[in-house]
């Protein structure tokens, strides 16, 4: 029986207006010793009384917590919001009054029609309430708070739709949120990033909706096309999935490409690092790739050492004050590397990208390559069609060799350390003795981001606890070297962890 | 931390704060900020940012205890906040409007907690409100105490707790609680009466809080 039931029992209830005047010292002197004399013979009253005090007592504590919250960490998330929400009242303000006033009226009767379908009391609860129904899928849950993804870099052309119905070209400044949709058109792509060190990469003739993107989890959902992602090591209750053809690839830290032929209703899934997990609608694991590796349904796994795929460009920061570089449609080109990034080439290029020097490297059609330096102001620059074909008659660079002078490694080095340290003092509170030296054996691709960290072979580093090396490898895989050229670089660093004193 | 790359969100963050959270209800009027970010100054949503942030934690701490998730939370209502900006008309104070939804975010948070449960680290929790000038034995202690609170609150119906948090823990009054929950006062009062009536009950019954007047020095009462 309940607190409340049992004390029903009673001949009567607690005053709490008396007990409230007693508690507040509001009483006189002979009321103060009327119901001091009663509480001594009634349980009831002294029972309540005591659940009085301490209801006091702790909401006084209460009242003194300051509880500490990094508001750091959401400034990224609200400016984006604050910018869609200045898009949509622009969009809104366009619109020729009458429509407007058509709209107001279906707008009423869709308000009106929901609230009687939800009976919900407020408008931020019918609000989620509506994410909640759209997402009733096994493992859509409306935890989290929400991310949007930026795009660091576009080759082409591409549209995104919202959840609201609009449709918008897709730009090096879009910014994109959950319940968006993307579909690249023919010769195009786009990067994405998604959060430190995760993002994706949206090939050709893609469409992929945003089904979930949560700080507790992204569903990227892949109707036809092509995706690859990079994912950090993720927390416990995080999750990131691509749903495709009845599939589930999920995966727990990794760098893998899920792709999806329509015609043939074939999904592959290809894992050059990490582990993914593929099962099917109705939970049952149908593989489970350890890099590297391939499936496809029909063809089943099988080793695959010589996975090549795309990195998403993924800068540490914010893009969001970096100027726009772009580059006319050039069919004579492949690719381009830029800032670190391998971008899909010909179909022309729009990315955000740091004021000053920039270095470029085009690959072309015949086999060779060309690398020049421009220099970005702060309005952006844009490189024209017959600029980039002068390019052709330039010097060619050599593709046989690359190399990396130590004093630009060194710098990359010392420049992360301030990450690896956190990594460091995070594994102390697990293991207090922790330290010596260990070597990292970094691998850089041709365009200077680093494809793969391990620790060296040889050194007691190969005995690194686990999560040590996983925050090491988090924070390393977003380091930018100066682009080596050729097929990228190899080199050891040393490091060094001594505790405090 | 205000990252390089955002710089006319960095020139507002010292703007000054609204004060005592009392007088906030009656500073408002119609706020020229509101206006502003109505027009499309995405500067302007910043500042209400600043402005209101430190409101928000606390209404989030106050309304689901010690072991929220306030950062996920907090951010989560401010996303609401100014997707909702467009359709605030003045009808309400912006307080009381901003009240309404943050209560309205963590009242669903606490919905999908209770439909789903975690297992939260009750020391990471303790971190997250330490500073230099606190005893960390002392703000564990006090967080315990705090979650025995809380334990009794979550019995209570969303409708009674919303209120309790917002007249005891927030000390808004009534009238100003019945614009934000959309009820008539008597039926605040009335639920007020009933949660406060049924959270005694549950707290002295408790006996893991018997200790607790004890411990912060508050006398016993005689029998």
């Amino acid at each position: 029986m309940s607190p409340v039931a049992e004390q029903e029992r009673h001949t009567h209830a607690a005053k709490l207006a008396a007990l409230a005047a007693l508690a507040a010292g509001q009483l006189s002197t002979t009321g103060r010793a009327r119901i001091e004399r009663h509480l001594a013979s009634c349980d009831v009253c002294r029972s309540t009384h005591q659940g009085m005090r301490l209801h006091h007592a702790l909401t006084r504590e209460l009242q003194q917590a300051e509880p500490a919250v990094d508001f750091g960490k959401m400034e990224l998330a609200l400016r984006r919001e604050a910018r869609r929400a200045v898009e949509r009242e622009r969009a809104g303000s366009r619109v020729l009054p009458r429509l407007a006033v058509a709209a107001a009226i279906l707008l009423g009767l869709v308000v009106a029609q929901h609230w009687y379908a939800t009976r919900s009391p407020g408008p931020t609860a019918q609000h989620a309430k509506t994410q909640q129904t759209a997402g009733s899928t096994r493992n859509f849950t409306n935890e989290g708070a929400q991310l949007t993804a930026e795009v660091t870099a576009l080759a082409g052309h591409g549209q995104v739709h919202d959840a609201a119905g609009t449709t918008r070209d897709l730009t090096p400044t879009s910014v994109l949120a959950e319940g968006d949709r993307l579909e690249l058109a023919a010769g195009s792509q786009a990067h994405v990033r998604v959060a430190d060190a995760t993002g994706f990469v949206v090939e050709e003739g893609t469409q992929l909706g945003l089904s979930k993107l949560r700080t507790n989890g992204v569903i990227l959902d892949l109707s036809g096309g092509s995706v690859t992602s990079q994912v950090r090591h993720l927390e416990v209750n995080q999750r990131y999935e691509v749903h495709a053809g009845g599939y589930r690839v999920a995966v727990r830290g990794t760098h893998f490409r899920v792709s999806f032929a329509v015609a043939k209703a074939q999904l592959t899934a290809e894992v050059s690092e990490g582990h993914v997990v593929v099962s099917d609608a109705s939970g049952t694991v149908v593989s489970d790739l350890i890099a590297p590796a391939r499936f496809a349904v029909n063809e089943g796994q099988r080793a695959a050492p010589n996975l090549a795929l795309a990195a998403p460009r993924l800068p540490a920061q914010p893009l969001t004050s970096w100027p726009v570089l772009r580059l006319a449609a050039w069919p004579e080109a492949v690719a381009f590397t830029v800032d670190g990034g391998r971008i899909l080439g010909g179909a022309g290029l729009a990315m955000r990208v740091p004021v000053g020097d920039v270095t470029l490297r085009a690959e072309l059609r015949d086999g060779r390559t060309r690398q020049w330096t421009e220099q970005v102001p702060e309005a952006g620059l844009s490189i024209e069609h017959d600029a980039l074909d002068r390019l052709l008659h330039a010097p060619s660079v050599s593709t046989a060799t690359a190399s990396l002078d130590a004093s630009s490694i060194r710098g990359v080095v010392t420049a992360g350390m301030p990450e690896l340290q956190r990594c460091y003092e995070r594994s102390l509170k697990q293991r207090p003795d922790l330290g010596g030296r260990f070597g990292l054996r970094i691998e850089v691709t041709g365009g200077g981001q680093v494809r793969r960290v391990t620790p060296h072979p040889e050194a007691e580093g190969a005995n690194l606890p686990d999560d040590l090396l996983r925050c090491i490898r988090a924070a390393t895989l977003h380091w930018h070297f100066p682009a080596p050229g050729g097929a990228g670089v190899t080199f050891d660093a040393p490091i060094r962890l001594t505790q405090g004193k | 931390m205000i990252s390089s790359a955002a710089p006319q969100w960095a020139q507002v963050a010292d703007a000054p704060v609204l004060g005592a959270r009392r007088g906030l209800l009656l500073m408002d009027g119609v706020d020229p900020l509101v206006r502003r970010a109505q027009a499309g100054d995405e500067r302007a949503y910043h500042e209400l940012f600043v402005r209101h942030q430190k409101d928000v934690v606390r209404i989030v701490y106050r309304t689901l205890g010690p072991d929220a998730d306030l950062d996920d939370i907090v951010q989560e209502a401010f996303v609401q906040i100014f997707r909702s900006l467009a359709r605030f008309r003045g009808d309400a104070k912006l307080t009381t409007w901003i009240y309404r939804i943050v209560t309205n975010v963590a009242r669903m948070h606490l919905r999908s907690r209770r439909a789903r449960p975690t297992l939260t680290s009750a020391s990471a929790r303790d971190l997250a409100i330490a500073d230099d000038t606190q005893d960390p034995s002392e703000i564990s202690q006090r967080n315990a105490r705090l979650r025995a609170l809380y334990k009794h609150l979550d019995l209570l119906s969303d409708k009674k707790r919303t209120v309790l948090v917002l007249h005891d823990f927030e000390g808004l009054l009534p009238v100003e609680i019945a614009k934000i929950v959309e009820a008539p006062v008597l039926t605040v009062r009335t639920r007020l009466f009933y949660a406060r009536r049924e959270l005694y009950a549950a707290l002295a019954a408790d006996p893991e809080l018997a200790e607790v007047l004890r411990e912060l020095g508050i006398a016993e009462e005689k029998p």
